[in-house]
């Protein structure tokens, strides 16, 4: 065999070996990139999906609380009303013998109960004030009924600064405050609550601090709050943070999202 | 005319060839020195690849010291087949049992005494073991190929992934690229120089290009502490 | 004396025919007209602006809400004195509409006998705030963001608040400052714009929250 041609024949397989193992190497490096891109749009349509889901429930909950608080009113307190109306007509009426009477005080106390508890009822469901009035003096409205009680004292700073516009947004951050409070007041044993606004650019910054025992994240009823206000937040277009206090006991939680535009 | 022609590609052949082989030793000293510096952070079967790479730059640049000073160099070609044989075989043993597979250590001790006869009976110290460094080529590249089918079964990130694959995929290229003048190593020895240098030039080329990329993925892999976790456990 | 003339908003017609009812069992009261929803309301007013002298206002009304009521009348200054008569008995409600404007604010479950002698202080006094309303003022300070710029009452000024705050109409006082009723009526209007109150129950709980009178709660029923 000549020297050339085998020469020739070296060099051509080798160009062929090189190619192909080039391609093994490419081939593997190709499916691994499609394998794993398949995997992560998998991942992040199934943890959209649970977003998804998540929000709406919190969104069908709202329309459910409205509407609840809305018939209650509507279906339930107005006719007590006519009720309690027609008591007292019955009162004035002649003919009453003493037993008479003490019934109808008897039913007159049981309704008078039951139009405050629907009240109430309605009231927790849905806070009248907000709706009407607004979420500055909401807020302040929800401060005071808490100092009234003398157990604590809640401060409200610049609360002008938190302009929304959106009657949801304005709701779940009320939400969120209100649960903080409830948290708070149930589990904190604190005494100086603290809630302050921010601007900057393009977010609002409310900071809410207390002075009790702090978080703790493994008390599992204090978890489902908090995830709660965690997604109130997402819907608020923003997110939140949970942290306990450096300088002093207590825990802080800031809430941070974009302005409207 | 012809003689002429070939007279210039003789020496056009010869200078690209010389300056490529300085460019695989250099490279293949900082490779070594590269992996000694850091050798700390290499663990498993990185140990065992960082030998191999130390062990690679020191007969490279041996064979090549030798050829300048006029020495005889074929029976570097000898040691190095049983000591990179001995290497590859604990690399491709600890990266198998990385994946969960068996290892293959049982073929150590056999493959050393086969290289070992061959070497003294058959093909002597003076002449290119070819058929000890084919088969060892040879069953290189089959575990190679073998360990990127079950690579890419592993539920691994890219990046630890393909970091495993470039340094594999270096030993599975220059082993590939090693087989046909290897077997032909031999014969091509005998051949008019010219008509040599193209095969070793091509395969100078190859190694050049696997070694700078081998570098530019150790460097950035030494530098990066965290990523020495993902890519190192399992 | 004419009766009182009373205008009922209410979305429920039941109640409206039922306090009706129980308001016309006395002889000084009528009720001259209702309406079902504050549209409809403030158009009947508006025909015929001086065919009540108090309202019984809901808050929850179709098309138009109790609130957007008492803010018109405020706002074009209707001499309707309006009684927010509501289910949302709640805090932050009470002291908001009165701050507004509102005159007075029962419960609709409140006993009737308490609800028309709201309406005659009402009549006679153009407030009406109980003991409850009191403390509640009394407790909290009251928020409001006209209350900042405020300017300084006069001497005179304070006399007339103080005054108005023990319930004296405007000739009274004029009798006991030696003054005619015309100007007190001018004092009064000016101590309205200072203060930026709406009305006089809006000038008692800036009083009360400026300690320019002392809290008495005995006088307040």
């Amino acid at each position: 065999m000549k020297d050339s041609t085998v020469v020739v024949f070296i060099v051509v397989s080798m160009v062929i070996l090189l190619i192909i193992s080039l391609s093994v190497l490419w081939f593997f490096y190709h499916t691994q990139n499609k394998i794993i891109k398949l995997k992560l749009k998998e991942q992040a349509a199934k943890i959209e999906y649970h977003k998804n889901l998540l929000l709406n429930t919190i969104k069908t909950q709202e329309n459910e609380r409205a509407r609840i608080a809305g018939d209650l009113h509507d279906d339930v307190a107005s006719k007590l009303n006519v009720v309690h109306l027609n008591i007292h007509l019955l009162k004035k009426l002649s003919g009453n013998t003493p037993e008479h009477a003490k019934i109808i005080d008897h039913i007159e106390t049981s309704l008078n109960e039951s139009i405050h508890r629907t009240r109430v009822i309605s009231h927790e469901l849905m806070p009248q004030v907000l709706k009407k009035f607004g979420f500055h003096y909401a807020l302040h409205e929800l401060a005071q009924s808490i100092n009234v009680t003398g157990s604590f004292h809640l401060f409200v700073k610049d609360s002008h600064l938190c302009e929304i516009s959106d009657d949801f947004k304005i709701l779940h951050l009320f939400r969120i405050i209100q649960e903080l409070l409830s948290n708070t007041i149930k589990y904190a044993r604190a005494q100086y609550i603290n809630i302050k606004f921010e601007k900057t650019v393009d977010h609002i910054i409310m900071t809410y601090q207390d002075d009790g025992i702090g978080f703790d994240a493994e008390k599992s009823s204090e978890g489902l709050g908090l995830y709660n206000i965690k997604t109130r937040s997402e819907l608020l277009g923003g997110d939140v943070t949970f942290k306990n206090s450096e300088e002093q006991t207590g825990s802080i939680c800031i809430v941070k999202f974009k302005k409207d535009e | 005319m012809d003689l002429f022609l070939k007279n210039i590609i003789r020496y056009q052949v010869h200078d690209i060839f010389r300056i490529i082989v300085w460019g695989v030793v250099g490279l293949s000293v900082l490779l070594a020195g590269l992996t000694i510096i850091r050798f700390k952070a290499f663990s498993g079967y990185l140990r065992y690849y960082g030998l191999w790479i130390i062990n690679s730059a020191f007969m490279e640049t041996a064979a090549k010291l030798l050829v300048d000073l006029d020495y005889q160099n074929l029976f570097l070609f000898h040691i190095n087949a049983v000591i990179e044989y001995t290497l590859l075989v604990l690399i491709f043993d600890h990266l198998l049992k990385d994946i969960g597979q068996k290892g293959i250590h049982f073929i150590l001790f056999p493959g050393i005494a086969a290289i070992l006869l061959n070497s003294i009976f058959a093909q002597t110290p003076h002449t290119f073991n070819s058929y000890s460094l084919t088969l060892i080529s040879l069953a290189t590249v089959l575990v190679c190929v073998y360990y990127f089918f079950l690579l890419s079964d592993m539920s691994w990130t890219l990046d630890k992934k393909m970091f495993q694959a470039i340094l594999i995929g270096a030993i599975f290229i220059l082993h590939i690229s090693s087989l046909l003048p290897i077997l032909f190593g031999n014969h091509l020895v005998l051949m008019d120089l010219n008509e040599q240098y193209i095969v070793w030039l091509l395969r100078a080329c190859i190694v050049l290009v696997v070694k700078i990329i081998l570098f530019y993925t150790l460097l950035s892999y030494v530098f990066t502490e965290d990523l020495q976790d993902t890519h190192y456990e399992r | 004396m004419s009766k009182i003339k009373i205008a009922i908003a209410d979305d429920q017609l039941l109640f409206i025919q039922g306090l009706k009812m129980i308001l016309e069992q006395d002889p000084t009261l009528e009720v001259s007209f209702f309406a079902q929803n504050g549209k409809v309301f403030l158009e009947k007013l508006m025909a015929q602006p001086d065919m009540a002298d108090i309202v019984l206002l809901d808050l929850e009304m179709p098309v138009m809400d109790g609130v957007k009521v008492l803010m018109e009348i405020i706002a074009n200054n209707y001499p309707i004195k309006v009684i927010i008569l509501t289910s949302h008995y709640n805090d932050g409600m009470i002291i908001k509409l009165l701050d507004e404007g509102a005159a007075g604010f029962l419960a609709k479950n409140e006993d009737p006998d308490v609800v028309i002698e709201t309406i005659r202080q009402v009549h006679q006094k153009s407030f009406y705030i109980n003991n409850y309303i009191l403390q509640l003022i009394r407790n909290r300070r009251l928020f409001a963001k006209k209350r900042t710029t405020q300017q300084e009452l006069t001497k005179r000024e304070s006399e007339i608040l103080t005054l108005i705050c023990e319930e004296k109409t405007n000739k009274e006082i004029a009798d006991m400052l030696y003054l005619s009723a015309r100007t007190v009526e001018g004092h009064r209007q000016n101590i309205l714009e200072k203060t930026g109150c709406k009305n006089t129950v809006g000038l008692v709980i800036y009083a009360i929250e400026h300690h320019i009178i002392d809290i008495n709660i005995s006088r307040y029923h």
